[in-house]
């Protein structure tokens, strides 16, 4: 059944390749005299479930995974790459490598530092940046009324906007580290079967 | 003798079914077995991360039984009491049994 074998593969992400089995085995047989709807929202409550038990049991581990690498994509963006992308920004290919592939690539290293929750790190980096961004916008709350009138904004506006604007790198953050946790069940799932 | 390992009602609520259904504990038993007793039906979120986290404390174990075809082929995870976890329900249910003592609710006896 096509649907069961991808339900393995999505439960695979946040558990241990044998457990996401008997787990879309439960589902299965319960699944018999219900939806498919019941079966995939199932499926994403206990996806999701896990996902927070990862950051909850190691929660002291997820902080520091995040702000570590956090402290990196500072590093490499101010030090190492913000002067290049100011001299070189005509050359577009280059400043969509750094947009697009330098979260991936933060996504992918975090996940690599953290065997067995790669995903929840990834969320506790996502987390870190969220919290950073909202930060820096939230004085603008108490000093939008000391601007002049034709420079005041509305902060909730500029507020709303930044975290949109987080969102994009957000999910290629997650995809990162998705991209390197699929290779290391699938890893397992090879040494299970040989 | 080291001090039980503390228990929140849920995991409490899992457990008990586990030992309720013996032998034939797994997830879906487990399941219903706490909605026939309990009344409430179990998110399988809460029931799986919940299970995980017993596991992780040591007080149940698990092993792997026959793949069926209901199943699609997948072979059925039971799930056991160990005795560190009779231990934990036992402390956790004493605590309550204490608690009670003196108390009169509306159709609860205790012993």
């Amino acid at each position: 059944m096509p649907k069961a074998a991808l339900a393995e593969r999505i439960l695979e992400m946040v558990t241990r390749p044998q457990r996401s089995a008997s787990i879309v085995g439960d589902l299965l047989e319960e699944a018999s005299n219900r939806s498919a709807l019941w079966f995939w929202l199932s499926l994403l409550h206990i996806f999701v479930s896990h996902l927070f038990q990862d950051l909850r049991a190691h929660r002291l581990r997820m902080m520091w995974l995040g702000f570590s690498e956090f402290l990196i994509f500072v590093i490499v963006v101010v030090f190492v790459m913000g002067e290049f992308i100011e001299v070189k920004s005509y050359f577009r290919p280059y400043r969509e490598i750094v947009h697009y592939g330098l979260p991936i690539l933060l996504g992918w290293h975090i996940a690599r530092r953290s065997r067995g929750c790669e995903l929840a790190s990834g969320v506790s980096l996502i987390s870190v940046i969220l919290i950073f961004r909202a930060v820096l916008v939230l004085p603008l709350f108490w000093t939008y009324r000391m601007m002049p009138p034709d420079l005041q904004v509305d902060p909730y506006t500029v507020f709303m906007h930044t975290i949109y604007g987080t969102i994009p790198f957000c999910v290629l953050i997650i995809l990162g580290s998705f991209i390197c946790r699929f290779r290391m069940s699938a890893c397992r799932r090879k040494l299970l079967l040989s | 003798m080291s001090k039980p390992v503390s228990l929140g009602e849920f995991e409490q609520v899992i457990l008990l079914a586990i030992l309720r259904l013996g032998e034939n504990a797994y997830g879906v038993s487990i399941k219903s077995e706490i909605a026939i007793c309990t009344g409430r039906k179990p998110s399988p979120g809460a029931l799986y991360t919940g299970l995980n986290r017993l596991e992780e404390k040591q007080l149940v174990s698990s092993h792997t039984g026959d793949p069926s075809p209901v199943r699609g082929g997948r072979a059925k995870r039971y799930y056991n009491v160990t005795p560190k976890g009779i231990e934990a329900v036992t402390a956790a249910q004493r605590g309550f049994q204490s608690l009670l003592k003196g108390l009169d609710l509306p159709g609860v006896s205790h012993a």
